[in-house]
């Protein structure tokens, strides 16, 4: 009985260790190896240094942005979002809209003078 | 007559609409961070301002970018096995962002140490270096700096892999990423050098090869030379033991071999 009970143990020890051993790099014959962990860089919402930019929401899916006077100050590559000017007052609202639409890409991104002043269509996937 | 006056006024708006598009032009200053053509990075966010002085800007080997709040441009960083320009960001925010553009492979990160003849077992990055020279040109303390691939948002590790041939030897070396990893590239920095320099004693030969594969040859005398390559996606991938071979054939013990191979990838 007890050989049996040690058997299952082995068999199941076996197993753990071959479970773990999945898990995680195997590597040999190296002299050294190092694992750099990779963080996502804040560089992308500097939030704190803007000014001067008005904007509302269109509809459940736009975002547009004004920036009154102020040259184009505005980039969308992929998941990243930057904005150059925008007043205390907007920020918070533009906080949230940052946060709404980072986890999902921006998709379109359209730009137009009328009147002296930049108007940025953002169209992006707000998550409801 | 209402009805021609809201055309008129819907024909007005969408010509001022229409015809004033302009394309988007990259952010200036302090928000001119190129992340569309990054690669892998290393980065710090320092405390106090970084003023852009012409005493910062000779901490860069060319500057393509600079304003009063922000500067890029490449600092060189030597190591025994050749130079590397990393492109460095820094703005009045306090970033330093050290980054390969994202058409350069990974596995020039890899900051060689020693020398030709002893060769040191040691990782370091040259993105490190870079921003080292660059916090030394601004008198800042230095933090440790952190690490992003802009090229695979989704990654959260960079293996670096070391194998040096301090002499004439053969070396195998093994890998294998388990199958719930992604794995997004895989590059190496292979190199042999001789400097006898006395008769033809300075000749050597070294290869690299890949699952009994040579990927890499590299000969000659009195010199150093080196590859920088990626590995194809098809050669490379998870679940799978990958058997890499080194070997450096010499004429007299006044050379070394290496190989850096760098993994970035997703881990659970």
């Amino acid at each position: 009985m007890n050989r049996i009970f040690a058997a299952i143990i082995s068999v199941l020890a076996m197993s753990l260790a071959g479970l773990c051993h999945n898990e995680s790099i195997d590597i040999e014959g190296w002299n050294a190896w190092t694992v750099f962990t990779l963080s996502p860089v804040d560089i992308l919402t500097p939030l704190q240094k803007l000014s001067f930019v008005f904007f509302s929401h269109c509809d459940s899916r736009t975002v547009i942005v004004f920036t009154p006077g102020s040259p184009t100050t505005i980039m969308i590559p992929l998941q990243k979002i930057f904005f150059s000017h925008v007043d205390a007052a907007s920020q918070a609202v533009l906080e949230e809209v940052f946060i709404e639409t980072k986890a999902k890409p921006l998709q379109a991104v359209y730009a137009s003078h009328y009147d002296a002043i930049t108007y940025i269509m953002l169209k992006v996937p707000i998550i409801k | 007559m209402k009805r021609l006056f809201v055309v008129f006024v819907g024909l007005v708006i969408a010509l001022n609409y229409g015809l004033s598009q302009t394309p988007l032009k990259p952010p200036e200053g302090a928000l001119a961070f190129p992340s569309e053509s990054a690669g892998i990075s290393a980065y710090v966010k320092t405390d106090k301002p970084i003023r852009i002085t012409e005493a910062l800007t000779k901490a860069f080997y060319s500057v393509q970018d600079v304003s009063d709040s922000h500067i890029i441009g490449t600092v060189e960083v030597e190591h025994f096995v050749g130079k590397v320009y990393p492109h460095v960001y820094v703005d009045i925010a306090g970033w330093i962002v050290a980054f390969l553009l994202a058409a350069e492979p990974a596995a020039l990160v890899m900051h060689w140490s020693g020398d030709t003849n002893n060769p040191t077992a040691a990782i370091k990055t040259t993105l490190e270096v870079a921003i080292e020279k660059v916090a030394e040109a601004a008198r800042l303390p230095l933090t440790q700096p952190s690490f992003y691939d802009f090229r695979f948002p989704e990654a959260n590790s960079m293996l670096v892999l070391l194998r040096i041939l301090p002499g004439a030897d053969t070396k195998t070396m093994y890998v294998k990423l388990p199958e719930n990893h992604v794995l997004y590239t895989v590059s190496y920095y292979f190199y042999g050098c001789n400097f006898c320099r006395l008769y033809d004693y300075g000749w050597y030969a070294a290869e690299l090869w890949l699952d009994g594969a040579m990927i890499s040859r590299v000969e000659g005398q009195d010199n150093l030379k080196s590859v920088v390559k990626d590995i194809p996606s098809r050669d490379f991938q998870v679940d799978q033991l990958h058997e890499l071979k080194i070997s450096l054939k010499q004429n007299r013990e006044c050379g070394s071999a290496g190989v850096a191979l760098v993994l970035i990838y997703r881990a659970p």
